[in-house]
C-alpha cells in the first residue's frame, strides 16, 4: 500500500474517556495518519459513511451504548472497517464476547504504542510507525 | 384568902404548863435547843410565882428572907434562858453582851449567899401587912438594904441593854417576816421588862396598891416567846400541809399527764438526783419492755440496758446536769419478753436555786420516754439504702464540707470515711478545674435545681492518690433549717467510657472491613479508573518520543504530550488517593463537609462498575446544601453501599436502568439523601430488617453492608430508612443534622 493511501485513510477513535481518547489521537497523529475521534458510540455511528478506508479503536466502557452494543450495530450494518477492542477490563468472558461480535483484535489498556500500530498493520494491511 | 391566892398559882401553873410542852418539843426534836431554853425560862417563871406567892404570903421576916435568897436562883436561870433563847432561837444580839449577863448574873448569887440574909437586904427586920386592891394584905421586907443589890440590878439593865441591842441590830440586818420576828419578841420583853419597873416603882411610891413582884412582867415574856415558838410549830405545821397537798397534786398531775400521753405510747419519768431515786409511769414500764407485774427496778434496767448504750445514757446525764438542763438520749433495752426495743428519752433537769457563789445543784429530771424502733429501723433501712447503693453518694453542706459519705464514696475516690467527712469537696477536683469548680459551686447555690452537672461535658474527679478519673455528676439541692446541702451522687464512668471506646473501635473495623469487602467487589472498576489516566499517559509520552523524531520535531504536539500527561498523572494519584482513603483503617474523623462532594466523590469510585452495568446516573443535588460534620469515608462507604445495592437490585432489569442520586435541605434543618433504583424493591417482610446485620435478600455478599450503615449514620446522629417506590424500586433515605454555624473547623 503506498503512502498516499495511507494519507487518505482514518482511524476512528471511540471512547468517551476524553484524556484517553486525545491519547490515542495524538499517537494516531504522530505517525501520520488522520485521527477521528468521537465521545460516543452513537456520534460514530451516525457520522459514519460506507467504503471508508481506516479502521475503528473501540472502548467497550461507555455510557448508553457501550462498546458491545456499536460492534453490534456494526455487523448489522455490515461495515467491513476493521475494529479493534481497547479495554481495561480483560477476561476470558469479556475476549470471547467481543470475538463472537466480530472485533479483529483485544487489547488491554494501558496499551504500548507499537502493539497498537501493529494490531493496526495487522486488521488493515497497513505498515504505520515503520 | 385574897386574889392573889388564885392568880399566882395559875400564872405558876401555866409557866410550868407552857415549859413540860416545850420541853417535850423539845425531846422529840432534839436539834431545836430554843425549845429547851424556852423550857428552863418558862420552869424559872413557875418558880417565881410559887416563891412570890410563898412570900406574900410569909409569917416570919426569917422565912420570908429565906424564901427571897433561894428565889434569886431561878431569877438567874430565866434570865439565862432569855439571853440563850435571843441568841440561839432569833440568832441576834451580842454574844459577849449576853454572855456578860449571865456571868453577873450567876456572880450575884455569891453575895445573895454570903452576905445579909440575901442579895436585897443585910437584914429583914420585920415583915409588914401592905393592903392591896380588891382586899386583903400582902407581906412586905422592912430591914437594912444590901449594898451588892446593885450588882442584880446593874444585870437586869445588862440584859435591857442586850435585848435594845439585839432588837436595834435584828432591825437593821433583817428584813420581813424575820424582822417582825425579832421586834415582836425583843420588843416585848424590853416593853415587859419596863412594866415591871414601873410596876414596882409605882407600889414603892404608894401609887399602886399591889405586891412589889417580877413574876406577871416575865410571865408576859413568856408568853411572848411561847407565842414565837407556838408560830414554829404552826408554820412547820401549815408547811407539812401544804407539802402534802402539792405532793399529792403533783401525783394527780403525773396519774393525769400519763393517762394523756399514754395514747399517744409516751411514758413519764422521774428521777431524784439527791436521793437517788426514780419514778416510772406504767406506760413507761410497758415501752421499756417491764411485763405487767413487774416493779420498777433501777438495778434491773441497767441490767437491761444493751452493753454499748450505757455510757451514752451516763454520758447524756451528766451533760443535762452540769449544762443547760436539757436531757435527751436514745437507747436500747432488752424486755422481759426478750424484744430488743429502741427508747428514746426527754427531760429537764430541775436545779435548787442558786447559791452565792452561782454553783445550781441538780435536783431532780423528769421527762418522757417513747419507743422508737420502728423510726431507728426505718431510719436504718434509709441508711442502708443509702450505705449500700452503687453510686457514690456524698453530702455537701453550704460551706462545700462533706456531712455525709457512703461506701461506694470511699471506693471511688480511695479516701476513708474518716478523711471524706468534714473535707472540702474541692479536694476531690483536679487541681486545674479547682478555680473554676469553686466559682460554680457558688453559681449553684445561688440558684439551685435538681440537675445532671456540666452535662454534655467530661467531668473528672481526683482520687486520694492524685489520679483522675471520668465521672457523670446529678446535684439535688436538701434545703434544711441549717442552710442548704446538696446530695452529690456521683456515677464513676471509666468502665462506660472504656465500653464506649471499644464499641467504637469496633465500630470503626466493622466498617473497615465492609468497606474492604465492598472494595472487593468494586476491584474491576478501580482498576478501570487507574488504567484510564495511565493509558492517557503512555499513549501521550510515546506519541511525544514519536513527534520529537520528526524532522523538524513537532514542539507543540510535545508541550501538549506533556500537559495531558501530568493532568493524567494526577488523575490517576486522586484514583489512589481515593482508594487509600476507602482502605485505611483509621478511627472516624469527624470534619465539616458538603454532602453534594461525597456524592460526586462515590460517583467517580463507582462510575465505570455503572458503566459495565449498563447503569445511568441521575443526579438531582440541591446547591445551596448547608455543610454538615461527619467521616467523610464512612459517608462515601454508605452511598457506596447504597448505590450498589441499587445496581444489584437493577441486574435483571431489561429496561433502562437508573440511580437517581438527590439530596436536599430540610425543614427540620437537616440534610437529606436518598438512592433510587428502578429494580425489583424490597420485599415486603424484610423491609423493616434490611438494616440488621447478617440479612441479605441478594445472593452474595455477607449481609453486613447496611447494618454498618445504620451504624454510621447513627454515629452521625442521623437516621436512615428504606421503602419501595410506588412504580418499581426502591429508595433509600438517609438524614444527618446540618451545622447551625461555621465555627467548626473544615476539612481543608
Amino acid at each position: 500500500m503506498s503512502k498516499a493511501d495511507e494519507r487518505s485513510l482514518a482511524i476512528y477513535i471511540v471512547d468517551d474517556d476524553d484524556d484517553v481518547r486525545f491519547g490515542f489521537a495524538r499517537l494516531i497523529r504522530s505517525v501520520g495518519v488522520n485521527a477521528r475521534p468521537y465521545a460516543s458510540a452513537e456520534t460514530f455511528l451516525d457520522e459514519l459513511v460506507e467504503g471508508e478506508q481506516g479502521c475503528v479503536l473501540l472502548d467497550l466502557t461507555m455510557p448508553r451504548v457501550t462498546g458491545h452494543h456499536a460492534l453490534a450495530r456494526l455487523k448489522q450494518l455490515g461495515s467491513r472497517l476493521p475494529v479493534i477492542v481497547i479495554s481495561a477490563r480483560d477476561d476470558e468472558v469479556t475476549r470471547a464476547m467481543v470475538r463472537d461480535l466480530g472485533a479483529k483484535m483485544f487489547l488491554r489498556k494501558p496499551v504500548d504504542d507499537q502493539a497498537l500500530l501493529d494490531a493496526i498493520n495487522w486488521a488493515t494491511g497497513f505498515s504505520l510507525g515503520r | 384568902m385574897n386574889w392573889i391566892d388564885i392568880v399566882w398559882p395559875m400564872m405558876g401553873a401555866a409557866s410550868l404548863t407552857l415549859a413540860l410542852i416545850h420541853l417535850l418539843i423539845w425531846f422529840k426534836q432534839g436539834h431545836q435547843t430554843a425549845h429547851l431554853m424556852f423550857a428552863l425560862t418558862g420552869m424559872s417563871v413557875g418558880t417565881l410565882a410559887i416563891f412570890e406567892l410563898l412570900m406574900m404570903t410569909a409569917t416570919t421576916a426569917e422565912s420570908y428572907g429565906v424564901l427571897l435568897r433561894w428565889m434569886h436562883v431561878p431569877f438567874a436561870v430565866m434570865m439565862i434562858g432569855i439571853v440563850a433563847f435571843v441568841r440561839l432561837h432569833l440568832q441576834v444580839g451580842k454574844l459577849w453582851l449576853g454572855v456578860l449577863v449571865c456571868a453577873a448574873r450567876l456572880v450575884s448569887l455569891v453575895p445573895d449567899f454570903l452576905t445579909g440574909e440575901n442579895l436585897n437586904y443585910l437584914e429583914i427586920t420585920s415583915l409588914r401587912q401592905v393592903p392591896i386592891w380588891g382586899g386583903g394584905f400582902v407581906a412586905a421586907p422592912i430591914g437594912v438594904p444590901n449594898p451588892w443589890a446593885i450588882l442584880g440590878q446593874a444585870t437586869v439593865v445588862l440584859l435591857l441593854v442586850f435585848l435594845v441591842d439585839a432588837l436595834v441590830s435584828g432591825i437593821r440586818r433583817t428584813t420581813g417576816e424575820y424582822r417582825r420576828r425579832v421586834m415582836l419578841i425583843c420588843g416585848s420583853m424590853i416593853g415587859f421588862m419596863l412594866l415591871s419597873a414601873a410596876w414596882s416603882l409605882a407600889v414603892i411610891n404608894g401609887t399602886l396598891h399591889a405586891p412589889l413582884t417580877v413574876n406577871p412582867a416575865f410571865l408576859g415574856v413568856l408568853l411572848a416567846m411561847s407565842y414565837e415558838l407556838g408560830g414554829d410549830v404552826l408554820r412547820a405545821a401549815q408547811l407539812a400541809k401544804n407539802l402534802s397537798a402539792s405532793e399529792a397534786l403533783l401525783r394527780d398531775t403525773e396519774q393525769r399527764m400519763d393517762m394523756a400521753v399514754r395514747g399517744a405510747g409516751i411514758g413519764l419519768w422521774s428521777r431524784d438526783l439527791v436521793n437517788e431515786d426514780s419514778w416510772v409511769s406504767e406506760t413507761g414500764l410497758r415501752l421499756l419492755g417491764f411485763a405487767a407485774h413487774e416493779k420498777w427496778n433501777r438495778a434491773q434496767f441497767y441490767e437491761r440496758l444493751h452493753p454499748e448504750d450505757g455510757e451514752v445514757l451516763q454520758s447524756a446525764i451528766a451533760a443535762a446536769t452540769s449544762g443547760g438542763g436539757e436531757f435527751a438520749t436514745e437507747y436500747r433495752i432488752t424486755g422481759s419478753d426478750g424484744r430488743t426495743r429502741w427508747i428514746m428519752v426527754r427531760g429537764q433537769v430541775e436545779f435548787d436555786e442558786a447559791r452565792g457563789d452561782g454553783i445550781r445543784t441538780p435536783l431532780r429530771i423528769r421527762g418522757i420516754v417513747s419507743e422508737i424502733s420502728e423510726r431507728r429501723q426505718a431510719e436504718e433501712r434509709l441508711r442502708l439504702v443509702v450505705e449500700m447503693s452503687p453510686t457514690a453518694l456524698l453530702m455537701v453542706d453550704e460551706e462545700g464540707l462533706i456531712t455525709l459519705v457512703n461506701r461506694q464514696a470511699e471506693i471511688v475516690f480511695g479516701y476513708s470515711r474518716q478523711d471524706l467527712a468534714g473535707m472540702n469537696v474541692d479536694t476531690l477536683v483536679p487541681h486545674r478545674l479547682r478555680d473554676r469548680h469553686v466559682d460554680e459551686r457558688a453559681a449553684y447555690a445561688a440558684r439551685a435545681t435538681t440537675r445532671t452537672m456540666g452535662s454534655g461535658r467530661e467531668l473528672s474527679a481526683r482520687r486520694k492518690d492524685g489520679s483522675e478519673l471520668p465521672v457523670e455528676i446529678a446535684l439535688s439541692p436538701i434545703r434544711g433549717d441549717a442552710g442548704m446541702a446538696v446530695l452529690v451522687s456521683i456515677t464513676d464512668i471509666s468502665e462506660r467510657k472504656r465500653a464506649d471506646r471499644e464499641s467504637a473501635l469496633q465500630r470503626d473495623e466493622l466498617a473497615h472491613l465492609s468497606r474492604v469487602v465492598l472494595l472487593a467487589e468494586l476491584s474491576g472498576s478501580l482498576a478501570h479508573e487507574l488504567n484510564q489516566p495511565l493509558t492517557a499517559i503512555l499513549s501521550n509520552a510515546q506519541a511525544a518520543v514519536r513527534f520529537l523524531a520528526h524532522s523538524p520535531p513537532n514542539l507543540d504536539e510535545v508541550r501538549d504530550s506533556l500537559t495531558n500527561i501530568v493532568e493524567n498523572d494526577k488523575r490517576a494519584g486522586e484514583v489512589i488517593r481515593r482508594l487509600r482513603a476507602l482502605l485505611r483503617k483509621d478511627r472516624a474523623d469527624h470534619r465539616r463537609l458538603d454532602m453534594n462532594d461525597v456524592v460526586l466523590d462515590v460517583l467517580r469510585i463507582i462510575r465505570s462498575d455503572l458503566l459495565n452495568r449498563n447503569v445511568d446516573v441521575v443526579l438531582d443535588l440541591e446547591p445551596t446544601l448547608p455543610p454538615i460534620e461527619g467521616d467523610r469515608v464512612q459517608l462515601q462507604q454508605v452511598l457506596l453501599n447504597l448505590v450498589m445495592n441499587g445496581t444489584d437490585a437493577m441486574a435483571d432489569v431489561s429496561a433502562a436502568r437508573e440511580i437517581t442520586l438527590h439530596t436536599h435541605e430540610t425543614a427540620a434543618g437537616s440534610v437529606h439523601v436518598s438512592v433510587t433504583d428502578v429494580g425489583s424493591g424490597i420485599p415486603e417482610d424484610d423491609i423493616e430488617r434490611i438494616f440488621s446485620p447478617f440479612v441479605t435478600t441478594k445472593t452474595s455478599g455477607i449481609g453486613l453492608g447496611l447494618a454498618v450503615c445504620v451504624s454510621i449514620i447513627q454515629t452521625h446522629r442521623g437516621t436512615i430508612w428504606a421503602a419501595n417506590n410506588p412504580a418499581r424500586g426502591a429508595t433509600v433515605h438517609f438524614t444527618i443534622p446540618a451545622l447551625g454555624d461555621s465555627s467548626h473547623p473544615s476539612e481543608e
